[in-house]
């Protein structure tokens, strides 16, 4: 009887053991990704720190700013103004910042980002449902269509160097490169909506004459005021990814594997498709995925020359109302987007290349 | 990956061209088929909420859809009956005031709107006429009284104008009756306000402690109610909103439906000032309010020959504001500024269709203190000339000295003098540069800062400001023009910038800490103390209940008062505008103008026909009623 106690005993032992080894192995074997991860962390906690100390760093008095918007908007006195906002502001301007700040951490673990000054129905969860996917489907859109293009391009220039192609396509990134990206939306507005007034200037989708639902109608007219903005960042990114896969095609024709396929009597377009591009893209790819990253900030100035409702364009007004918790919940999802693509792509990279996990 | 690109090459151009078949079939449009009225507005872009007191944005709806029992017209003071029956009827004993509802008044969802709707909005919202009130009684259904406190009446005029200030149309009584019947019943159970005493509260009854807490729980209960229907009564209907546009539907159901001509009510939204004048020029909406810098102005109607802009009077003066705080300001030197300045040449790169002012600041713009003064006291107010001679030695008499084209203070010191301003204004930032060449060349170094009005106003208004001066508005009437409206609005924000003395917030009279504390020369009038002198917070809250000669002996009081406090300087009354697209909309006033030169520079004089036409068009200050009085009618 003892002797089965022991063997029981040693058994648990046993098999506890193997499982702390297990643990341990793991934690070891990964021990790169916790460290990445432990870095993603702090970050984001700092991030999280300085959001809310800056934001309130912006000067003004909300409680008097939204009485004269009342006091303006609705003809009333100043002082009927401020009674009423002091009675509409969900807003206690005496609460000490540090209680506001345990308050604020306390809702991000609860998985509420900030709920606005204006209005308690108002949160940046919610914000953040309705406007990203506009931000996302434009910007995406854009960053496909101009990584495609420029990845094409850029094989192009790299194939025909010093040819009429290459001229045109330098001349095309000169230009491009030296057009802020606002200023090509402006143009873009002025051109085809103010002058030949095919594209829509402005909004996500015409709502007097078509109901948001799965419609060919809506799809269509979403695609339609989409195109300016579109248009206007594939416009200004193209030029950086034909630039970077130039180089980057420059760098693969001149491996051995170009030239013993072109001894193997392979056909141009064979060694472009299946040799060149592939190869070159592969360090454009890690970009991509940083760049995707930056999309979920939206871009507030291309969105405001649109008026298109994407994040971007909804943190300015935010910022310009001093709708403090709404902001610091948007800046913190924001922030907290980029370090987990980032750690999503540092932890792809090392699996794919181990020489990273022991640098 | 080629087909992929191939495909979406394919698809781009597809949309290109489907967008260029459709564009071209929707140019070419230029009469109002449609009878839309298309405007911009802001509004809150999550979703409007489902009433006026909801604490968000609700935009275009406050305009064409919110209507109270009266509609009054800023800056003209012009009452328009709304959801009531012809105009209050006050008693003999001055004590009520009996409304009549129109009997056709409904909610857009079908109900009556009813006297227990007014009787309701004023229990839930204590608005300014509640202090002047001990009830508001339900007479019969469509029938509602007001009970003035004894302690304070207001003239007729004022009680009219009270009335008119506030939307009764946005509390429906079905509705909001938990919330109403709570408040009722915590105003009862607050105790009265003593005769002898100065504090205010509404319907005379002063809540404090636990009743506080309750009326204070109930608003924000009410605040955060969600009706299922958008509460109002207006012409205007809510069909569909999404982040940039709103579209607004005719409501059927409207006590003057028959006569408005707009089936719908299109508004788009922009948070960019050039976007809007981009969709003004390019003839996507019909109107907006305000006035263009002059170039802009001339580029829009130049671009859309379908518009017009009319100007009028704004009840507020723009000038400089000195920060008395400073040591630099002694008496003579806000005197020798005085007369630095070429007004007119300030106006002109400010707004060039205003008024220019020779007045000191004093309290209100030169058109109401025509109005609401003794023709003796607006004579004896301190007029300035552009004399820099007289500026130069008004300054050596304070102690200044020149030497090399530059000036010296007292102490030796170089003069430097930092300007703020609010950029997002054009006419500020404009005449602060103005001032800031101005006093260069004078020889007095001048740092302009300009920043976002929060900002701008944030900073001024903090002890050891960094500004000596400012550029803003000096007097200004947000509400109707009776003078009280400018007087609280210079307590709430000018006095702060020009940091006027003000009593203790710890004061033991409630009612004045906090306030401005500055007396007057009293001239000898009943208002006056035992010292001759009147305390700028004494009568502030009371004005109301003065008639018509005690109130300009009054102002005359104040404005000569704070003319001769020289807390700074008139440059020039406001004039603002609309514009109009002429080709869409009928019965565009000042026809004979327009016809001849759509920048219509005439600016129509206080009391004409085209004063109180041309200020109706202004949707922001006559709240949409031009269109649901049927007034403008779409060119179908």
């Amino acid at each position: 009887m003892e002797k089965e106690n022991i063997t029981a005993k040693d058994r648990i032992k046993s098999v506890l053991t193997k499982v702390w080894k297990a643990i341990v192995g793991f934690l070891y074997k990964y021990r790169y990704f916790w460290k990445k991860l432990g870095i993603a962390v702090l970050t984001l906690a700092f991030s999280t720190i300085v959001i809310f100390f800056i934001i309130r760093l912006i000067p003004g008095d909300i409680v008097r700013e939204y009485a004269l918007s009342l006091a303006s908007s609705r003809n009333i006195p100043y002082d009927e103004a401020y009674r009423l906002a002091v009675s509409l502001l969900n807003y206690d301007p005496e609460e000490s910042i540090f209680l506001q700040f345990f308050r604020y951490v306390g809702g991000l673990f609860r998985g509420e980002l900030g709920v606005s000054l204006y209005n308690e129905d108002i949160t940046a969860n919610l914000l953040i449902k309705q406007r990203l996917p506009w931000t996302l489907f434009i910007s995406s859109v854009s960053l496909l269509i101009s990584f495609l293009l420029g990845t094409w391009l850029g094989s192009l220039m790299a194939r025909k160097r010093n040819g009429a192609a290459d001229t045109a396509i330098s001349s095309y990134i000169v230009v491009s490169g030296s057009i802020p990206d606002y200023l090509m939306g402006l143009l873009l507005v002025l051109i085809f909506a103010y002058t030949w007034k095919i594209f829509p200037s402005q909004g996500n989708y015409d709502a007097f004459y078509s109901e948001p639902g799965w419609n060919f109608k809506f799809f269509y007219d979403v695609l339609r005021h989409a195109f300016l903005p579109v248009a206007a960042y594939v416009f200004v990114q193209t030029g950086t990814w034909t630039l970077m896969m130039r180089g980057s095609s420059i760098g693969v024709l001149g491996e051995d594997y170009i030239s013993a396929a072109k001894a193997r009597g392979l056909s141009e377009r064979t060694i472009t498709r299946k040799y060149l591009k592939r190869n070159a893209m592969l360090p454009l790819v890690t970009s991509l995925a940083v760049s995707f990253a930056a999309l979920f900030g939206g871009s507030p100035l291309m969105e405001s020359i649109f008026n298109y409702p994407g994040i971007g364009l909804e943190l300015s007004a935010r910022i310009g109302l001093k709708d403090y918790f709404v902001v610091q919940g948007i800046m913190f999802f924001t922030s907290s987007m980029v370090i987990l693509v980032n750690l999503i792509t540092d932890s792809i990279y090392s699996l794919i290349d181990p020489r990273v996990r022991k640098e | 990956m080629r087909k992929t690109f191939v495909i979406a090459t394919a698809l781009v151009l597809l949309v290109v061209v489907i967008a260029c078949f459709t564009g071209c079939i929707e140019t070419g449009q230029s009469l109002n088929a449609e009878k839309s009225f298309r405007v911009i507005s802001s509004w809150e872009k999550s979703g409007v909420g489902s009433h006026f007191n909801s604490g968000k944005n609700i935009g275009p709806l406050a305009t064409f859809s919110v209507e109270g029992l009266y509609q009054y017209i800023r800056s003209t003071d012009e009452i328009i009956p709304m959801l009531a029956d012809g105009m209050p009827v006050h008693s003999d004993d001055g004590l009520s005031t009996t409304v009549k509802i129109k009997e056709k008044a409904c909610w857009q969802n079908g109900d009556d709107f009813v006297a227990k709707d007014v009787w309701a909005y004023y229990y839930l919202n204590h608005t300014t006429v509640t202090n002047y009130l001990l009830s508001v009684e339900e007479v019969d259904n469509k029938t509602v009284r007001f009970n003035w406190n004894p302690n304070r009446v207001p003239t007729n005029e004022v009680k009219d104008l009270l009335i008119a200030q506030d939307r009764q149309g946005s509390v429906c009584y079905t509705e909001f009756r938990v919330y109403a019947d709570t408040a009722y019943d915590i105003v009862s159970r607050s105790a009265d306000i003593p005769d002898d005493s100065t504090n205010w509260g509404a319907f005379n009854k002063f809540s404090t402690g636990e009743l506080l807490s309750e009326l204070n729980a109930n608003f924000a209960a009410y605040r955060a109610h969600n009706a299922t229907w958008f509460v109002c009564t207006g012409p205007f209907k809510l069909k569909r909103e999404s982040a940039t546009q709103i579209l607004l539907e005719k409501n059927e159901l409207h006590w003057n439906a028959e006569n408005i001509g707009f089936d719908r009510i299109e508004v788009y939204s922009s948070s960019d000032q050039n976007q809007i004048y981009g969709l003004l020029a390019n003839d996507q909406i019909d109107y907006l309010d305000g006035l263009a810098p002059i170039d802009t102005l001339n580029s829009i109607l130049d671009s859309n020959p379908n518009m017009a802009h009319l100007k009028m009077y704004d009840p507020g003066s723009i000038g400089l504001i000195f920060n008395t705080e400073k040591v630099v300001w002694s008496d003579k030197v806000r005197e020798a500024f005085q007369y630095i300045f070429d007004r007119e040449q300030i106006k002109n790169a400010a707004n060039p269709y205003a008024i220019t002012s020779y007045y000191p600041l004093m309290g209100m713009a030169e058109s109401e203190a025509k109005t609401w003064m003794t023709e003796e006291g607006f004579n004896e107010l301190p007029k300035y000339s552009y004399n820099q001679a007289k500026a130069e030695e008004l300054l050596k008499e304070a102690g200044w000295s020149k030497s090399g084209g530059k000036w010296y203070l007292p102490d030796g010191k170089e003069a430097e003098l930092t300007l703020g301003t609010d950029k997002g204004h054009p006419g500020m930032s404009a005449a602060a540069i103005v001032v800031q060449s101005t006093l260069e060349s004078f020889g007095i170094k001048c740092v302009i800062k300009m920043t976002d009005h929060n900002s701008w106003a944030s900073a001024a208004s903090m002890d050891n400001s960094t500004y000596d001066m400012s550029v803003y508005w000096t007097d200004l009437n947000m509400s109707f023009s009776y003078p009280t409206g400018s007087y609280i609005h210079f307590n709430s924000m000018m006095a702060n910038v020009a940091h006027v003395p003000r009593f203790p917030d710890n004061y033991s009279n409630a009612q004045l800490a906090g306030q401005i504390n500055y007396e007057f020369d009293g001239r000898g009038s009943k208002f006056a103390d035992a010292n001759g002198k009147v305390n700028f917070s004494t009568y502030l809250n009371n004005m109301y209940v003065y008639d018509s000669t005690e109130i300009k002996e009054l102002i005359d009081i104040y404005n000569l008062g704070m003319a001769n406090a020289n807390w700074g300087i008139q440059f020039y009354q406001n004039v603002t505008g609309s514009f109009i697209n002429i080709a869409r909309i009928k019965n565009v006033p000042m026809q004979e103008y327009w016809t001849q030169n759509r920048n219509v520079e005439v600016v129509p004089e206080v009391g004409t026909e085209d004063f109180y036409e041309v200020a109706r068009t202004n949707l922001i200050y006559g709240n949409g009623a031009i269109v649901t009085m049927g007034i403008y009618q779409p060119n179908a």
